[in-house]
């Protein structure tokens, strides 16, 4: 399905090798098993994924969510008011729909949200796989108030550390940590360049086709991913300014929940509408690439990089951390000079929902940038009421441009 | 005025032959006045967010989660309170309580003034920390969450000590807000009462396992929410419990069961999960010829005392890091089922509020465990406002017992 979402953006042929990448992906995985390594699958962005490739396995970030069919399949262990994402992914499970949510040998779960919780005992407790959970602290700060956040997360992360080697058998050391911190930079890296593309109205890359890149990169080994990405940023630096169109579209931000790989529909309603969603706060997209953080030195624990990058990167609204949130939202928004912004608040996501008046007043009065509230799911009935909600709000934007 | 007046209150049965449960339910009912009369700080805290740095900085400890939607949802009967709540910024898939609670206080209606929010961020409770945020943001009043980590055996050392460190800045908080200063003899002192009335709940629950149960399940689910702050007042609340507890053993004594009991030997039920508005399903339980046995509402609040020797700040750290409400759903099952075990139930009903976080989203879950681990018949009950599900609960509720009485 995800091919097939990057085949329908993907009309200047930017992304052919990546498809095909992603093509190839799954045979990959399953040949890679045979030699006897594993796959581990995770929710949260929270999870440091350095970990797992530096204990030699695979991560997959499992947001490979997002249509309707499966969710009725989850609702005899699952009830129909869990987060949509959750239950999609406990249905496609369930029917074996999604390679990637079928072939994990173990899950890493962060507390981040209540529902990802619910996912690691329903994991653990129907499908008796390993499960890993990390403790995520959630009420420190950037001003870190609460030192005592930083001692916990590091021990939590040595905790995973440990219970990852164990599970592959191979005791994982700071030189693997350090590898794989590097590789992920370099990923990182290459990802903020291209979501600051959309900075300049005459971009040879628009937001969601870099947000498909991000999304195919949560599945494609990331020494392949790397290399995908290296190919597209040639591709890119060839293009000249001056031969892309100026953009008029209405510039679009989006905040809120994780969207996930097949949750499309609403992202079709704005470009139909005449919107072009240049910026995201949404933690499949690209909130926590905009940090910069080394691997600091050889003979430093790289645990103390992880806490760094992890805990004291954007926060998630799980972390109550508001006033920095919305400093950087803020900043982000005036960065791209953006008209309106799209809320999105995935149905039961209470995470994000209790922030969103506060956002929006805080971006009319600081911005003038008015908000449009998307809440939904993945049952496509409401998409005719989305559809005439979006236009109007692209409608009273342009006017006012 | 009698309970029987209240409107919320008319239908349902109460034991009256109680003395001791009317000056409770006075106690409930009257805390505005005397908090208000106290001249004391008002602190917001959580169902299941402990009270003891509360009442040991010397302010009163309020559970609007518990009080406000009892107060105006099942005995006044004020639901519109809830679309107060949703133009404050809560979703309208939110657990009723919630939506109750915040309406009333956004609206400035609660029964009780709020001074300052704070409650503990624990496993997998986001839609009450959100309430949290937005009741304070709306009454400009100050607002500190602290942590509960994660529950896991193997992370216990850096876990504890994070929680005294929380607990430091609580009491920080505490201090700035109220102008009192903790201590560590503060602190014991209020272990101690609470502790006390940790025993009195104990007690209690200790006599629902005899045969001739003594107290029915409407009156011991009032003594249980009551504890979620102690009324705003530990000692009056000791002192009422043990005039309770005195007429209750009265009662055993005299092998005299409670007097809605329409039984000999009726259907023992022990009661697990979300809280329920439809105050109604408790003497329904009587009336088809089961009793309550038990109720883990708010179990973790008196599962066990407080240790009071060595270091009360680590004492406290540990027990609450041990109550089950903050473990994993599995766990918490696991931890709470020799609880049950000792009430001697016949069966089990689980009680799912729509649009909580806490039971329905795993409830299938949870039954699971509970049939493995005790082989008991299990009641599913869902409900959402008052007087919205009583038929349907009355109906189940009947077949359930009828089924399962032999």
């Amino acid at each position: 399905m995800t091919v097939e979402i990057i085949n329908e953006v993907n009309k200047n042929q930017l992304l052919d090798s990546l498809k095909r990448s992603l093509e190839e992906e799954p045979k990959k995985i399953i040949e890679a098993k045979k030699s006897g390594k594993k796959v581990i699958g995770y929710f949260c962005p929270y999870v440091p994924e350095e970990l797992i490739i530096a204990a030699g396995m695979f991560p997959v970030r499992l947001v490979t969510s997002g249509k309707p069919g499966p969710v009725p399949l989850a609702e005899d262990s699952s009830k129909i008011n869990n987060y949509p994402s959750v239950i999609s992914c406990a249905g496609e499970k369930k029917t074996n729909s999604d390679f990637y949510n079928s072939t994990f040998d173990a899950i890493c779960v962060t507390s981040a949200h209540c529902d990802i919780r619910k996912i690691q005992e329903y994991r653990g407790g129907h499908s008796n796989l390993p499960v890993f959970p990390l403790g995520l602290p959630r009420t420190h700060n950037r001003f870190r108030t609460r030192p005592q956040a930083t001692e916990y997360f590091e021990n939590e992360l040595s905790l995973l550390s440990r219970r990852l080697g164990e599970f592959c058998g191979k005791k994982i050391g700071y030189r693997d940590i350090l590898k794989a911190m590097a590789l992920c930079n370099k990923i990182r890296e290459k990802m903020r360049f291209f979501y600051e593309y959309p900075l300049k109205e005459r971009s040879p890359i628009e937001w969601r086709e870099v947000l498909q890149i991000t999304q195919a990169g949560f599945l494609i080994n990331r020494f392949d991913f790397l290399k995908e990405l290296e190919k597209i940023e040639v591709i890119l630096k060839q293009k000249r300014a001056e031969d892309i169109p100026f953009d008029s579209r209405a510039r679009l931000m989006i905040v809120g929940s994780a969207i996930a790989t097949d949750d499309d529909a609403f992202l079709d309603i704005i470009s139909q509408a005449g919107g072009n969603v240049v910026t995201d706060c949404t933690c499949t997209g690209s909130i926590l690439l905009r940090k910069r953080v080394p691997a600091f030195g050889i003979m430093e624990n790289p645990i103390d990089s992880l806490v760094e990058r992890y805990l004291y990167n954007f926060p998630c609204p799980y972390i109550k951390d508001l006033p920095n949130r919305l400093d950087r939202m803020l900043k982000i928004a005036r960065n791209y000079r953006v008209h309106g912004l799209i809320y999105y608040n995935s149905k039961l996501c209470d995470t994000w929902r209790a922030d969103f008046k506060n956002i929006e007043n805080t971006f009319y009065q600081e911005l003038l940038i008015p908000t449009l509230f998307i809440e939904t799911d993945y049952s496509l009935s409401d998409v005719e009421t989305l559809k005439r909600r979006v236009e109007d709000f692209i409608d009273i934007i342009g006017g006012r441009l | 005025m009698k309970l029987s007046e209240w409107p919320g209150f008319n239908e349902l049965r109460f034991d009256t032959d109680l003395k001791a449960f009317d000056s409770l339910m006075s106690l409930f009912f009257n805390s505005a006045e005397r908090t208000r009369a106290s001249g004391k700080k008002v602190v917001a805290k959580g169902p299941l967010s402990p009270v003891e740095p509360i009442y040991a900085i010397g302010a009163l400890a309020y559970d609007p989660y518990t009080h406000e939607p009892i107060v105006h949802g099942a005995v006044n009967q004020k639901l519109k309170l809830t679309e107060k709540a949703i133009d404050a910024g809560l979703s309208s898939n939110s657990n009723p309580w919630t939506l109750i609670m915040v309406g009333a206080i956004v609206s400035g209606k609660n029964a009780v003034p709020v001074d300052a929010y704070s409650t503990t961020c624990r496993y997998g409770n986001d839609q009450l920390l959100d309430s949290w945020q937005i009741m304070a943001r709306t009454t400009k009043a100050p607002l500190h969450f602290w942590e509960i980590p994660r529950f896991d055996t193997e992370s216990e050392k850096w876990a504890i000590k994070y929680l005294v460190k929380e607990l430091k800045q609580l009491f920080e908080w505490l201090t700035f807000q109220t102008g009192c200063k903790i201590t560590d003899q503060k602190l014991i002192q209020s272990i101690k009462h609470s502790n006390l009335l940790k025993h009195d709940l104990m007690e209690i629950t200790r006599m629902l396992q005899i045969a001739k149960v003594p107290i029915s399940a409407l009156e011991y689910y009032f003594l249980q929410a009551m504890i979620s702050d102690y009324s705003q007042d530990p000692e009056k609340l000791h002192e009422l419990y043990r005039t309770l507890i005195w007429e209750l053993k009265e009662r055993e004594s005299k092998l005299l069961a409670a007097p809605g009991l329409v039984r000999e030997k009726p259907l023992r039920l022990f009661f697990v999960g979300d809280e329920i508005q439809e105050l109604k399903l408790w003497n329904s339980i009587e009336d088809y010829g089961g009793v309550l046995v038990g109720c883990d509402a708010h179990l973790s609040l008196y599962y066990e005392p407080i240790k009071e020797d060595g270091s009360a700040i680590e004492n406290l750290a540990r027990w609450i890091w041990r109550m089950p409400c903050n473990m994993p759903t599995d766990e918490m099952v696991k931890a709470i089922i020799p609880f049950i075990k000792q009430q001697k139930p016949d069966a089990i009903i689980i009680s799912s509020v729509v649009g909580s976080r806490y039971t329905p989203e795993f409830e299938s879950f949870t039954r699971e465990i509970i049939k493995d681990e005790l082989g008991l018949p299990v009641l599913s009950l869902e409900t959402v406002l008052p007087l919205n599900n009583i038929g349907v609960i009355d109906c189940k509720i009947r077949d359930f017992i009828k089924t399962n009485t032999y």
